[in-house]
């Protein structure tokens, strides 16, 4: 995962999940790639946050890649 | 989930017969019950707080809300003292903790709504429309009984304010409402826009009693039936608001899973 994405990414979680989710998930994924990473959260995302609001935060995220 | 559920109407259901079926004045054993659901409801906030943690806005606004119910619940339990000991609750102390739970709660429900970043221009026309004639709506009603009816001449300055504070309170929680159902859409289709529906339910069950309160505080401060059971509302409120808290807690559990197993 790219540093800008990483950034991103643990800001996005601690808002909506919490710290200790967001340093769970770096964690868990910092040998991921970033498609990876996009594909596993958009599933996160859009199961809790529903399709709109997922697709809002994750073209935020594309923007690192 | 299912037993959640179940487990929760179960609860319901037990206190309402103990209400129904209690005695024809309001018992200790009832005063007891309505104390312990505010604080279970407290209790249950804290576990989702302390999974967000303070360090997100979620874990901030999930406090603020729950202070505003643990003010409620403090508010509860001077309530309950000052009956059991005789004396007039109203007005006491008790109504400064109530009061104080409103602005928090509210409080709580702005985060979260900043957070949501919700653009109102996104909203249909008819969604607004219909949504500014609830509120149009509830605002009279809640106007009405419980600012202007609450006004009466035969009592001093002081619990005349106290009362009609209780109606802008209520206003407090329509202003709540419609955060919640804003929320609701922001989440549409996801498992957050649940809580937030709870939420409304706990607002509505909670804006139902403060109504019926506000028209029939006389009998009910005098524990008379079927007026005490009023406090059924209340229940049901913190038993959802305690729900909510669970689910959100669980939702940050399962989570925590689903990326471990990634």
């Amino acid at each position: 995962m790219n540093k800008l994405l990483e950034k991103d990414v643990y800001e996005m979680l601690l808002k909506y999940f919490g710290r200790s989710t967001a340093e769970i998930y770096l964690y868990s994924h910092k040998d991921k790639s970033d498609d990876f990473i996009i594909l596993s959260l958009t599933e996160l995302l859009t199961k809790y946050l529903g399709e709109e609001k997922a697709m809002e935060e994750l073209n935020k995220l594309k923007n690192d890649l | 989930m299912k037993t959640r559920i179940s487990l929760f109407i179960f609860a319901f259901i037990l206190v309402s017969i103990a209400y129904i079926f209690e005695a024809e004045k309001q018992t200790f054993l009832n005063q007891i019950l309505f104390l312990i659901f505010p604080v279970f409801a407290v209790l249950t906030g804290i576990l989702a707080v302390k999974i967000y943690g303070l360090k997100s806005i979620a874990g901030k606004s999930l406090l603020a809300m729950t202070l505003g119910i643990a003010c409620w619940a403090i508010g509860g339990i001077i309530w309950c003292a000052y009956a059991l000991l005789n004396i007039d609750p109203f007005p006491s102390i008790a109504d400064v903790f109530f009061l104080l739970g409103y602005l928090l709660v509210l409080l709580g429900l702005y985060m979260e709504f900043k957070k949501a970043q919700i653009q109102l221009s996104q909203l249909k026309k008819s969604t607004i429309i219909l949504g500014l004639l609830i509120t149009f709506v509830l605002t009279v009603i809640v106007f009405y009984f419980g600012i202007y009816m609450a006004y009466d001449s035969s009592v001093g300055f002081l619990e005349n304010v106290v009362a009609m504070s209780y109606g802008i309170a209520d206003l407090i929680l329509i202003i709540g409402s419609l955060f919640a159902l804003l929320m609701t859409r922001a989440y549409r289709g996801g498992k957050f826009s649940e809580f937030w529906m709870i939420v409304i339910a706990v607002f509505v069950l909670n804006l139902a009693a403060d109504i019926l309160f506000a028209i029939f505080s006389v009998p009910y401060t005098e524990n008379a039936k079927p007026y005490i059971y009023i406090d059924l509302l209340w229940i049901a409120g913190y038993l959802l608001f305690a729900y909510g808290m669970l689910d959100n807690y669980f939702h940050i559990k399962a989570i925590r899973k689903r990326i471990k197993n990634q």
